[in-house]
């Protein structure tokens, strides 16, 4: 198998349209209310941290992704477990983003077509992605993230219009125990799935520290993120973003300048399904990397294709309503928390211990 | 190779064959633009009763000027009304252009809450609807009036709402908005009114005040000149006039003000457990026509006919004001979501209680009125032998 | 119905350009993990297709987890 070799701003518009891919669908601001913003700074400073666990990790084992390190700090049958055990994570996360994304297609356009169908497409374009190899997933998402901050900031401004400021206040009206357990819904999902990059950093070409790169990655997304979720409550207002499933849609929907510039929310349907379709093609990605790893085959590309099946059959028999995707949210941070924190953390506790015992040899 | 390549030819062009349909396909014929509706309520078997206004398209290969043609039916609810509109008229409904529904006052009284839910939930309608009550016995008929600037009525109805900036006599409300004030703590919506007048002799609608709710159903009326108070006090007021009467003197004469911005503030005080409202107001007007040779423009009648016009402001919101605690109850100025919004702890202790605060708040109103200019005018016209 | 057709014609292409290059290539190991996943899928299609309910394993995970943490 070839190296295949990224930049560091491929690698970050990755990221960035990663966390960003479906927040906007699912991520959904009924609970948060008018506090959003806060807890959105809260989270980013809480997953300061994680990536710093994640930086050391990849420091101490330079060219190495977290699927090699695994196996070189627990040993090869440990190892293989952790590995097998974070494949099937990214298997049941690319699953759910299908999901969404043909839920969200289902709901705002076409309600007739069948989900499957749509689940289909992406498949096959997901298959096509992950075997023309990562530097395509790479070089695809660095020409679409400048697209999408394009519509983003610009559908924004054309709101100005309908900013009604008030709709901030008051601040912190209930306190700040709902502003911190939103923040950590924020921490798990989106930014803490960051994580799942870990798994690719081999293939950056630079040896920039993965700290501060995982930082500037979370700061962008977090960002961007911020803005819509303000924009969604200057313009909607508290009581409509906790009744309505998709507020960005909505917040769109409202734009109408001068009669001719109307309806334009298609065109944010379009960013959420590109963004949607650079989540699951990582996940797809990551998942057959995984899985060729565990049963030691030479190219994950061979193998992307019945695992791209799988993730299909998953996404339509994973949730029976709208509701029940929406509901598996609450419960998301603590399934999470292995993934993201615990393990990596066992991971370089664990390397320290063997590295101070003289059990591991580093390279340096 | 070959063989692949083969198959996924055949596969594009099946495709190709078959997704061309695709499953929600909608051609432009089978559909029934809808501009607008109007929804009533037949008191005696309880169905709701609605007239959609569609565009007709059969009109456009003639001339270029819309027709519209109106379909009436009825159900059970309003989503069961609106498909049995298929009944009459083999097309869907399409309300993706809908931007007017007009309610009577019935269906106002009984709640809102069927109509709003349509307009939420389906994917359709806009949430930028304008929502309008009718004060005639019914809501259909305002759609079958005279119209003035185009055919399609309920596009009119949208025209006149934008044109009131210049009015200010009518409150402008789309559907969202009209969601968070119902939803919101401490305020009450409201929602413009639509009446019948006549124009040539025939007959067409025009705007007729403010339809006042109380939670989800109607509470009463305000009067195109009491709704200019009622927006001076929601500080939405970007234009319109002020007439001033003064009865006193001579003879009674009256001086026209245009108002050419307005900001108003509202304050709560709360002082030894005694809550009161502070509203102050601070409009930029031009004396825009005066029917007098009185002197109003140089210093002294400035001072004078400041004082009139800041009196007459004055007296008028606390006369609407008082209304809305007494007649209506309804505190559809927002002075409770004010106190939520400025004085959040405040908020938490007397909020339970707002619906008996209300009624019996005391307001302080300060009116602040200073006069730009005068129009080409130097001096009033002067009326020699 | 209408799943089965589309999603066959979906497999049959991708054994076309995946399976049949692994069989003639001798790579066994990956040519039966292949099979058998796709094969998996597949069932589990028709299923879907022909009307069959199939638990879905995210409502497992959410009892296990609100039993853990006692939500």
């Amino acid at each position: 198998m070839n190296k295949e070799i990224i930049s560091t701003r491929q690698y970050i518009s990755m990221i960035v349209m990663f966390i960003v891919g479906t927040t906007f669908v699912v991520g959904g601001q009924h609970k948060i209310k008018q506090d959003a913003w806060i807890a959105i700074l809260v989270a980013l400073i809480m997953s300061l941290p994680l990536i710093f666990i994640y930086g050391r990790l990849l420091r101490l084992f330079p060219n190495k992704n977290l699927f090699d390190i695994f196996e070189k700090v627990f040993g090869k049958v440990v190892g293989k477990i952790t590995i097998l055990i974070y494949t099937f994570y990214f298997f049941h996360l690319g699953s759910l983003v299908i999901r969404n994304i043909t839920e969200f297609v289902q709901v705002v356009s076409f309600p007739e077509t069948p989900q499957f169908f749509v689940a289909l497409f992406l498949g096959i374009l997901s298959i096509y992605m992950v075997k023309s190899g990562t530097e395509v997933l790479g070089r695809w998402t660095e020409f679409f993230l400048p697209f999408i901050l394009f519509v983003l900031m610009v559908t924004i401004l054309l709101s100005g219009t309908k900013f009604n400021f008030s709709n901030l206040q008051p601040i912190l009206y209930n306190g700040w125990k709902p502003v911190i357990s939103n923040a950590f819904s924020i921490f798990f999902f989106p930014l803490g799935e960051i994580v799942i990059f870990t798994f690719l950093f081999d293939s950056l070409k630079s040896k920039n520290s993965a700290f501060k790169i995982y930082l500037l990655s979370l700061v962008i997304s977090s960002a961007i993120i911020l803005i819509v979720y303000i924009r969604n409550i200057l313009v909607l207002g508290i009581p409509n973003l906790s009744q309505i499933y998709f507020p960005a849609y909505y917040s769109v929907s409202l734009i109408n300048i001068g009669e001719f510039i109307q309806r334009i929310e298609i065109i944010i349907s379009i960013v959420f399904m590109l963004s949607g379709f650079a989540k699951i093609s990582v996940c797809l990605l990551t998942t057959s990397i995984g899985v060729s790893k565990l049963f030691k085959l030479p190219d994950y590309k061979q193998i992307c294709a019945p695992i791209s099946f799988l993730m299909i059959n998953l996404s339509i028999i994973i949730y029976s309503s709208t509701m029940e995707m929406f509901e598996w949210l609450e419960i998301y941070e603590y399934y999470a928390l292995p993934f993201q924190i615990v393990l990596p953390l066992i991971a370089l506790i664990t390397a320290r211990i063997r590295i101070w015992s003289g059990n591991l040899k580093v390279e340096s | 190779m070959n063989k692949s390549f083969i198959l996924l030819f055949v596969i594009i062009i099946t495709s190709t064959f078959l997704l061309t349909g695709c499953w929600n396909y909608n051609e432009v014929e089978k559909l029934a633009i809808v501009s607008g509706v109007a929804i009533d309520k037949n008191e005696k078997d309880n169905k709701f009763e609605l007239t959609a206004e569609v565009i007709d398209l059969k009109s456009t290969q003639v001339g270029g000027r819309f027709n519209s043609q109106r379909i009436q039916s009825d159900g059970d609810t309003i989503l069961d009304a609106i498909r049995n509109m298929i009944k009459i008229s083999a097309k869907k409904l399409y309300w993706s252009h809908a931007t007017t529904f007009i309610l009577s006052e019935n269906v106002a009284k009984e709640g809102i809450l069927p109509v709003l839910d349509f307009i939420a939930r389906d994917k359709e309608p806009r949430l930028s609807i304008n929502i309008f009550v009718s004060k005639e016995k019914t809501a259909a008929e305002l759609l079958s009036q005279q119209s003035i600037s185009t055919e399609i009525r309920s596009f009119e109805m949208d025209y006149m709402l934008l044109a009131n900036d210049s009015l200010s006599k009518v409150p402008e409300v789309q559907v969202y908005e009209f969601m968070n004030d119902l939803s919101n703590q401490g305020i009450s919506p409201v929602l413009p009114t639509l009446e019948i007048t006549l124009n040539e002799g025939k007959r067409t609608a025009e705007l007729g005040g403010t339809a006042v709710f109380k939670k989800d159903k109607l509470a009463g009326f305000l009067t195109l000149e009491d709704t200019k108070f009622l927006l001076f006090v929601k500080d939405k007021i970007k234009g319109g006039l002020l007439i001033v009467n003064d009865k006193e003197g001579e003879s009674p004469h009256v001086v026209t003000l245009e108002i050419f911005k307005n900001k108003t503030k509202i304050i709560p005080n709360y002082s030894n457990g005694q809550l009161s409202i502070d509203i102050r107001t601070r409009t930029d007007v031009s004396i825009a026509e005066e029917d007098t040779t009185k002197n109003y423009i140089d210093e002294k009648g400035r001072a004078e006919l400041r004082k009139k016009a800041e009196k007459y402001l004055e007296r008028n919101i606390e006369r609407v004001i008082k209304q809305a605690q007494q007649e209506f109850d309804s505190d559809i100025f927002g002075f409770g979501n004010t106190i939520m919004r400025k004085r959040p702890d405040l908020w938490k202790e007397i909020g339970k209680q707002w619906g008996s605060i209300f009624p019996e708040l005391k307001i302080n109103v300060d009116a602040d009125i200073h006069i730009k200019s005068s129009g080409h005018i130097l001096k009033p016209i002067q009326v020699g032998d | 119905m209408a799943i089965i057709i589309f999603y066959s014609l979906f497999y049959l292409t991708f054994i076309f350009i995946d399976l049949i290059p692994i069989y003639k290539n001798k790579q066994r190991k990956l040519f039966w993990i292949y099979l058998i996943m796709t094969l998996f899928s597949y069932t589990i299609i028709i299923l879907i297709g022909v009307g069959v309910r199939i638990p879905s394993p995210a409502l497992i995970i959410k009892d296990v987890i609100t039993s853990i943490f006692q939500l």
